[in-house]
């Protein structure tokens, strides 16, 4: 089987982006909130977190995009993810039990989906992948755990 | 089809029972006359008759059969048929406690390889019906056994016990035992332990040392009991585990559905030497408290012994990549920070001098033992088994994986680590209580190349 690659894209980096941008603003918000209730001094607070908001937002997510990349050859999915805290990832392909792929409104919107591999021990999380790559992805992995299926037995006649 | 064994219409009414107690309490606590107690007690009793009923309605409903495997049909509202073949069956738990001996009834628990908090089905049986269907399986000649020294399982329930458990158990049952013989009684059980451990503790210390000895001499016993007795039989694909002294357990599992060997040591047991095995087998010690053992405590020779003869065929490799020279920090950071946290008592002086003492001597504790994992710490892909050995809480672990079954390897890496070339490596497989195995400051490099082989190793396993 040849190596199929998969990596996050434009669209991804947009849709993480307006997640923590919208957080963000909530966040802000709340301390705007808080201050109003309580003291005007809680206004620092929620500049500093408007300001880390636009931060983060034009920061993270090309960082998280860039380092987003894995590949399956037939045998195992390997994938490496984070941008700080960065985790590498080995599932073999005889181990899932479920391949399971999701999208938010935005998500479809912005044509990525979030991938979810499930084994006996777990389950581990593949965010925001290309529509395409995913699909292609998940078609290698139900032909792999296809093969793997015993011969149907004939029912014999009796 | 038959039906169950009347032990049934117990268990399953086993809660209401004790409201038929009332009246009796009733004559004992306040002496009125009969009628009175008895119009007092009317609610209660005709509540628990209701419900004892229901329960024995339930029981003549009730019906198995074991032909091919366990099918079984109960219920009166809703009526359930459950169906486990034999083969499905990944272990089978046959319980004998004191009145079931005298019953002559017994309860099986099948398991199948399902991740569920119960089991898959629980009957009761006749004692001739449970010795039929286990026969069927053990048509070979047992010779290979393990059978457990009482010394060293006493030392493994002496450092396995928790207080917290022994409480968490103990004290309802102290608490309601209060409630129905009297408020004095309650009070009477911390007195008695006031008079046995009078150490010359100040008085708050006092009475939290007293429960917690209370809370760990009951666990104490309550493991003890559940594991005296230990042995275990090797018979074909079958490994057979019998433990218990007053309650009787017979555990069969299927050898081929042992997905993982663990080696647990404390630091206790690890001044005697000694080894506890245990091991991942869909639905044994699925039950609250229970553990999967195989060897409840063993020296390493005997402990080799022992597991040739009930595992040969387990697969076993060394775990040689260790965590880097310079990450020993990394291991005792947490326990120093404890450690150095005592001194804040000991300034205030007085009464905290002993709690001081407390806190120093279980910080030093939790050093040794992140101490002794840093020194053997380890990862290792060979053989056809990954191999970790790391510590965790106040015991040191080393798990042994046939590689087939090691679901997935996750390699993190923190900033810190990244800068000085190390990482953690987690593994995942399937395990009744869903955790994680984790070895930190392994060289990265060496830790991704073993990644690598365990998926090599893997594939030409599952095809």
């Amino acid at each position: 089987m040849p190596l199929l690659t998969f990596s996050a894209d434009k669209n991804s980096e947009t849709v993480l982006a307006l997640w923590i941008a919208a957080a963000g603003v909530l966040i802000t918000g709340l301390a705007g909130c808080l201050a109003g209730l309580f003291t005007p001094w809680l206004l620092l607070l929620a500049a500093l977190t408007g300001a880390l908001t636009v931060f983060a937002a034009l920061w993270y997510p090309p960082r998280y995009a860039a380092a987003l990349h894995g590949s399956f050859d037939g045998t195992a999915v390997r994938a490496v993810k984070g941008v700080l805290w960065k985790r590498e990832l080995y599932v073999p392909a005889s181990a899932l039990r479920t391949v399971e792929s999701g999208s938010t409104p935005l998500q479809r919107r912005c044509h990525c989906r979030t991938m979810v591999l499930r084994f006996a021990g777990g389950a581990v999380l593949l965010p925001l992948l290309p529509e395409e790559e995913t699909e292609r992805l998940s078609k290698a992995l139900e032909a792999v755990s296809s093969d793997e299926l015993p011969p149907e037995i004939p029912e014999t006649e009796q | 089809m038959f039906r169950p064994h009347p032990l049934y219409c117990y268990y399953d009414s086993k809660k209401w029972i004790l409201l038929l107690l009332l009246p009796v309490l009733r004559v004992v606590f306040s002496p009125r006359d009969i009628v009175s107690i008895l119009l007092a007690s009317l609610r209660d009793v005709a509540a628990a008759v209701l419900l004892i009923g229901y329960s024995v309605a339930k029981w003549k409903r009730a019906r198995y059969s074991l032909h091919g495997g366990l099918a079984m049909r109960h219920g009166l509202f809703y009526r359930r048929t459950l169906w486990i073949s034999a083969e499905d069956a990944a272990s089978v738990e046959m319980e004998r406690s004191p009145l079931m001996w005298l019953m002559g009834g017994r309860r099986v628990r099948v398991n199948t390889a399902g991740l569920r908090r119960r089991a898959d089905a629980t009957i009761y049986l006749p004692s001739s019906a449970t010795r039929n269907v286990l026969m069927e399986g053990s048509a070979h000649k047992r010779c290979r056994r393990y059978a457990a020294r009482a010394f060293p399982v006493a030392v493994m329930s002496a450092s396995s016990s928790n207080a917290a458990l022994g409480l968490l158990t103990l004290a309802p049952a102290v608490r309601q035992a209060g409630q129905i013989l009297g408020r004095e009684m309650t009070g009477e059980v911390y007195n008695l332990m006031d008079r046995l451990l009078s150490i010359g503790l100040p008085p708050l210390f006092n009475t939290i040392t007293n429960v917690l000895v209370l809370g760990w001499a009951y666990a104490f016993l309550r493991t003890f009991t559940r594991t005296a007795g230990f042995y275990a039989e090797r018979d074909g694909e079958q490994l057979h585990v019998t433990s218990g002294l007053l309650t009787r357990r017979d555990v069969y599992i299927d050898c081929e559905r042992i997905t993982a060997l663990e080696l647990r040591q404390t630091l206790f047991m690890r001044l005697f030497s000694l080894h506890t095995v245990t091991i991942t087998a869909a639905g044994y010690g699925r039950e609250k408290g229970a553990r999967p053992l195989v060897i409840p405590a063993a020296r390493p020779r005997e402990l080799g012994a022992a597991l040739d003869v009930l595992l040969p065929e387990y697969p076993i490799c060394a775990g040689s990549l260790r965590p880097v020279k310079s990450a020993l920090w990394r291991y005792v950071w947490p326990p120093l920070l404890l450690t150095a946290g005592s001194l804040l008592p000991l300034y205030f002086g007085g009464v905290w001098t002993t709690l001081a003492a407390v806190w120093f001597l279980a910080g030093a504790w939790w050093l040794f033992i992140r101490l002794t994992g840093y020194f053997r710490a380890g990862f290792g892909v060979g053989r056809g088994a990954v191999t970790m050995r790391y510590p965790r809480g106040l015991a040191l672990y080393e798990i042994h994986v046939p590689c087939e079954v090691a679901d997935c390897l996750i390699i993190h890496r923190n900033p810190w680590e990244q800068r000085n070339g190390t990482c953690t490596v987690e593994l995942r497989c399937f395990g009744e209580k869903r955790r994680r195995h984790r070895v930190r400051a392994l060289p990265y490099e060496a830790a991704a190349m073993l990644a690598g082989r365990l998926l090599e190793m893997d594939a030409p396993v599952k095809k």
